[in-house]
């Protein structure tokens, strides 16, 4: 990205010079005695560091503010090189506390440590509460044509006008033809809504929290499986204890048996949709 | 299942989380402009200017939300 960093002589006088700015990645638990963080390079390929107090650690890099994006190939390398940093220091040091992509500090390291003096009572309970847990993602994806079928053999009611409709002139064939749209339109919409509502109680079962990110029709563009056809969507967010990972994982998989419905898995990710604001 | 952080899908999640979510430091000693985060600014233009991104078929999800919220 677009913010030139001149390397060691810039973290030389950071020490001293209050105007130098510094990229937050995310929080942690300082590291005890004489451990410090993996040596590692982030956004802007820049050699991140610690700076701590009260126990706390804030991993950064030195910058000169806040970084434009220009093209969307650099944001999707960028916001690379911040993930691998974020997961890296909570492979190291547990559950961070991560913060926004693009947060940047200015004042200088004495600055930064005053902030974290005001705010350390915030900032460790948001730690605490976020201890061996992260976040997954589960989007619930319906295939209407999967299933459709099914639900036309099982359902009377359209049974019925199907043999309407072939006993009908072509006028009246062509209402009973929208009297059947709609009546199994109406069945998806039931169907999808039993198996959304069935992934939240697993979701409830198996995570502390969790939240409806998006609920919509999407574009299939980056699936293999049909390159232009609209399908329903739930995405859901969950904050998961790690050790909570391989149940949710196998009741998911009853769902994804279901005929038409597919279901994606992604994580652990650093709980970024939990993580309480600091200094509010 | 087991989840994934390495397929295309979940790095299409990745994105969206990063952009959306993360605490929000709210202090003196945060860079922001106007209070409107730089990120959200540059994105948008750089969405505007660019069309290999659905090539890609990596942001189709994203670009066709903002194309409906705008």
């Amino acid at each position: 990205m677009g913010s030139p960093s001149d390397g060691s002589s810039q973290q030389d006088k950071s020490n001293t010079d209050v105007s130098q700015s510094y990229y937050l990645y995310c929080l942690i638990p300082a590291p005890q005695g004489e451990n410090g963080i993996p040596e590692l390079n982030g956004v802007d390929s820049t050699g991140v560091e610690l700076i701590q107090s009260e126990g706390i650690g804030c991993i950064v890099h030195p910058c000169d503010g806040p970084y434009e994006v220009s093209t969307i190939d650099i944001l999707q390398k960028e916001i690379l090189n911040h993930q691998r940093v974020v997961d890296t220091i909570g492979e190291t040091f547990g559950t961070p506390l991560p913060v926004r992509f693009n947060t940047v500090l200015a004042g200088g390291k004495r600055r930064i440590r005053a902030w974290i003096t005001e705010n350390q009572d915030d900032i460790q309970d948001g730690l605490s509460s976020l201890v061996n847990h992260w976040e997954y993602r589960v989007q619930v994806r319906f295939n209407r044509s999967g299933y459709q079928q099914t639900l036309t053999d099982s359902d009377k009611r359209l049974q019925e006008i199907d043999a309407q409709i072939a006993a009908a002139s072509e006028g009246t064939a062509f209402m009973l033809e929208k009297k059947r749209e709609n009546r199994l339109s109406s069945l998806t919409d039931e169907r999808e809504s039993e198996i959304v509502s069935h992934v939240r109680s697993i979701l409830q079962s198996n995570s502390r929290e969790f939240q409806l990110v998006e609920e919509t029709a999407a574009l299939d563009s980056i699936s293999s499986e049909s390159s232009d056809e609209k399908q329903d969507v739930a995405k859901f967010s969950a904050l998961v204890h790690k050790t909570d990972e391989g149940s949710l994982g196998n009741a998911l998989d009853e769902v994804a048996e279901i005929q038409g419905v597919s279901i994606r898995f992604s994580g652990p990710w650093p709980p970024y949709s939990f993580a309480p604001d600091i200094g509010e | 299942m087991k989840p994934t952080k390495d397929s295309q899908h979940a790095l299409v999640e990745l994105v969206d989380i990063l952009l959306r979510d993360g605490a929000v430091i709210e202090a003196d000693i945060v860079v922001t402009v106007a209070d409107i985060p730089l990120i959200g600014i540059s994105l948008r233009a750089a969405i505007a200017g660019m069309t290999t991104m659905t090539q890609y078929g990596l942001f189709a999800e994203r670009a066709k939300r903002r194309t409906q919220s705008d």
